[in-house]
Formats: C-alpha cells, sequence, structure tokens
C-alpha cells in the first residue's frame, strides 16, 4: 500500500465503529493482542461506541481513491489513577497489510505525542507476546524497554503464551517559572 | 519455631459487606499505604461502595482474629484469553503483622485459585523494597518476572515493582 501520503491520525468519531468492527475481524489483527475475535455488535458498541473518561483512542486512516477513505489501526492508551495517574497502558490494533507501514509508526509517535506533551505521563506501557518481533523492535525504536516476561500471559493460538512488559519513561521538563521561584 | 505472638485463631473466610469499617482501618494503618497503592485517607464510605459493587469475578478473603478483621487479600480473575490469570493484592493490619496472618490468607487464596478455579497464573506487584511482603510470595513459590519502574508514587517520589507470579505446578 503506497497512501500513506494521505494518512491521517485522529480522534475517533461516531461513524467509526463499523470500519472499527471490520478492523477487529481480521484475526491476525487480533493474535497479538488478548482480545477475543466474534464480538457481537452490541458487545464492540459497548466498548468503543463511548469512550470512558481516562481512555484515548487514536484512529490511523488512509485516504482511497474516490475521496473514501479507511481505518488502518486504532490505539488505545488507558490512563491510571491516584498513585498511578502518571502511567498509562498502549493497546495498539493495526490492520495486517500496514503493519511495519508509516501508518503503524504514525500512529505510535501520536500516541507519545499525546502521552508526553499534552498529558504529562511518565510511565507508558505495553505488553507484548515474545515472539512478536516486529512489534518488540518498533517499541525498542520509540525508546521501550523490556522490564518483565510474564509466563503464561495469555492463550495465543492454542498455546499459552509469554509476553513482555515493555515500557518507556519520560520525564517531563521542569516548568521555567516555577524552578526561578524555587530558587 | 514458634513465633513471640503467634495468632492462635486465624479465621479465612469471604469478605462481607459488613466487614467496611475493619476493613477501611487496617486499609490506612501503620506501614499498609506505604506498601500498597492506598492512600492514608480513606473513607469508609468508599470501601462499602466498592464492597457493594464487586465485579463477579472478584474474589475478597478475609482474616479474622479475636472477632475482628485484620487481614484482607483481593483476587480478580481476568477473562477470555486470560481467564486462567488471577492478580492479587493483599495487607494485613499494621499491629497484626509478622504472626501468620498473610500466610493463612494467602494459602487459602492459592487453594481458591489453583483447587477450586483451576488458574494456572496468580500474579502481584510488590514494592522493591517491601522484604516480608516478598519472602511471602517466595514462600509460596512466587518468582519475580521483572521489575517495573517508576511503578507507583509513594510519599514523594517514585517506587519500582518487581511483577512476581506462581505458576501452578502443572501447568
Ligand atoms: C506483607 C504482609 C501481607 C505479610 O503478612 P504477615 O501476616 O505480616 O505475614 P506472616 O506473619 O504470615 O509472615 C509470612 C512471611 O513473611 C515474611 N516476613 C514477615 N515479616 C517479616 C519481616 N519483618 N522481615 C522479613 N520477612 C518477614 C516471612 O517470610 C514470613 O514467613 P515465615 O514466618 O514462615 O518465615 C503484611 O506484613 C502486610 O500487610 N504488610 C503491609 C502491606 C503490604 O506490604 N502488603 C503487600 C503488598 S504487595
Amino acid at each position: 500500500m503506497t497512501a500513506t501520503s494521505t494518512l491521517t491520525i485522529r480522534g475517533q468519531q461516531n461513524d467509526d465503529l463499523d470500519q472499527l468492527y471490520t478492523l477487529w475481524s481480521f484475526p491476525d489483527v487480533l493474535l497479538d493482542s488478548v482480545e477475543l475475535p466474534y464480538l457481537s455488535d452490541e458487545a464492540f458498541r459497548d466498548r468503543f461506541g463511548t469512550t470512558p473518561p481516562h481512555t484515548h483512542t487514536l484512529i490511523a486512516e488512509v485516504g482511497l481513491p474516490g475521496g473514501r477513505t479507511r481505518i488502518t489501526g486504532f490505539a488505545w492508551l488507558e490512563t491510571f489513577l491516584a498513585r498511578r495517574r502518571h502511567a498509562g497502558r498502549l493497546n495498539l490494533l493495526v490492520h495486517p497489510d500496514h503493519q511495519g507501514t508509516d501508518a503503524e509508526s504514525a500512529l505510535l509517535e501520536a500516541v507519545l505525542d499525546l502521552a508526553d506533551n499534552w498529558l504529562g505521563l511518565r510511565r507508558i506501557e505495553v505488553h507484548v507476546y515474545i515472539h512478536n518481533a516486529p512489534a518488540v523492535a518498533l517499541y525498542e525504536r520509540y525508546g521501550f524497554e523490556i522490564e518483565a516476561t510474564m509466563r503464561r500471559y495469555a492463550l495465543r493460538r492454542g498455546v499459552y503464551d509469554d509476553a513482555y512488559i515493555m515500557a518507556r519513561l519520560h520525564t517531563v521538563p521542569v516548568d521555567q517559572h516555577s524552578q526561578g521561584k524555587n530558587a | 519455631m514458634t513465633k513471640p505472638h503467634a495468632a492462635t485463631d486465624i479465621l479465612i473466610r469471604a469478605i462481607e459487606t459488613d466487614d467496611y469499617q475493619d476493613i477501611t482501618v487496617l486499609r490506612i494503618s501503620g506501614n499498609v499505604p506505604a506498601n500498597t497503592l492506598n492512600l492514608p485517607y480513606l473513607s469508609p464510605d468508599t470501601i462499602r461502595d466498592r464492597l457493594e459493587n464487586q465485579p463477579a469475578t472478584m474474589y475478597g478473603l478475609v482474616a479474622v482474629v479475636d472477632e475482628r478483621v485484620v487481614g484482607y487479600l483481593g483476587m480478580l480473575v481476568d477473562s477470555g484469553r486470560q481467564a486462567h490469570v488471577a492478580r492479587l493484592g493483599m495487607m494485613v493490619h499494621a499491629d497484626y503483622q509478622g504472626r501468620g496472618v498473610g500466610t493463612a490468607l494467602l494459602e487459602a487464596a492459592i487453594n481458591l485459585a489453583e483447587n477450586w478455579l483451576n488458574i494456572t497464573r496468580i500474579a502481584l506487584e510488590v514494592y522493591t523494597d517491601n522484604e516480608p511482603a516478598i519472602a511471602l510470595y517466595k514462600k509460596f513459590g512466587f518468582e519475580i518476572e521483572g521489575t517495573l519502574r517508576d511503578y507507583a508514587y509513594r510519599d514523594g517520589d517514585y517506587v519500582d515493582s518487581y511483577l512476581m507470579a506462581r505458576i501452578r505446578k502443572d501447568a
């Protein structure tokens, strides 16, 4: 696919659910997550129809000939509360044809920009199956490090597979103004 | 080896909504907030509300000593592709630590998980400097799977956690 020149990263819109559901129907998309196929329309709507206040959903979309568009990936960043409110967990689902392309890296970059520069998150973690070398490499390229190996993490192709916790730490620069006051 | 103040009678039972006051007291007692995700101030209303609205896959156990709830263990079972996984958190009232209450709670939870709920992975997070808790978990076969940096905020600073898990013997 070479439609990346018209790639858009944006928030979720009301009429996205059908296309998101289509993306959800690719077994290859779900394989490397902990999600289940065959969700009912209702269950899917319950889950993604409204975004909970501490979750941020980002959509990657490419333009098609004739002005139509196709959703090629979506990411949701769930931020935690209280003593973990500096931390969040990222989930990324990308259409099989677009894995390893700009659509994937642009989506991840947008999530990191949101986390670093708008939410001020210090810690973002992802769970990645240990055999998913492309995903491990992608996250390492963006500063994530392997922190833990979770044994028997989840069922994947009928086998209880291990997964890494990978995390990226970001320090928010000290504000110039308050630095001056404290000095 | 017997302990100086080993509690002779520890009853482990399922948690009840009426336990909310004792639970509130133990959650903010002594070193408990510093070693958990609890905040130092906690309203009993919040705890009662949580107990009344537990998800069906949350299994709460309490330890009763002298007719008082002095220990709590909460175990949440995951679903779908992780239906074999449980995650737990536990705490013992500061005045009752080191007398076998934690051991009794954890033993009961592992039995419930592995022998009745067919759970093969039990996971938990523990701050890396919480030696008593780490020793307790190791005693029950939990292994450190890694270190989660800046996992939580505690008394003015970020603190790391170990991820620890116990895999059922036959798994
Ligand atoms: C950690 C905690 C749950 C343990 O419960 P407890 O009732 O105090 O523990 P027990 O008396 O059953 O002791 C269990 C094991 O813990 C370890 N332990 C207990 N006190 C200890 C201490 N002061 N130093 C080192 N190890 C200690 C020992 O391995 C002991 O086993 P042993 O007596 O067979 O050697 C309890 O101390 C507690 O609630 N602490 C504060 C909150 C907390 O840390 N929760 C866990 C968060 S992950």
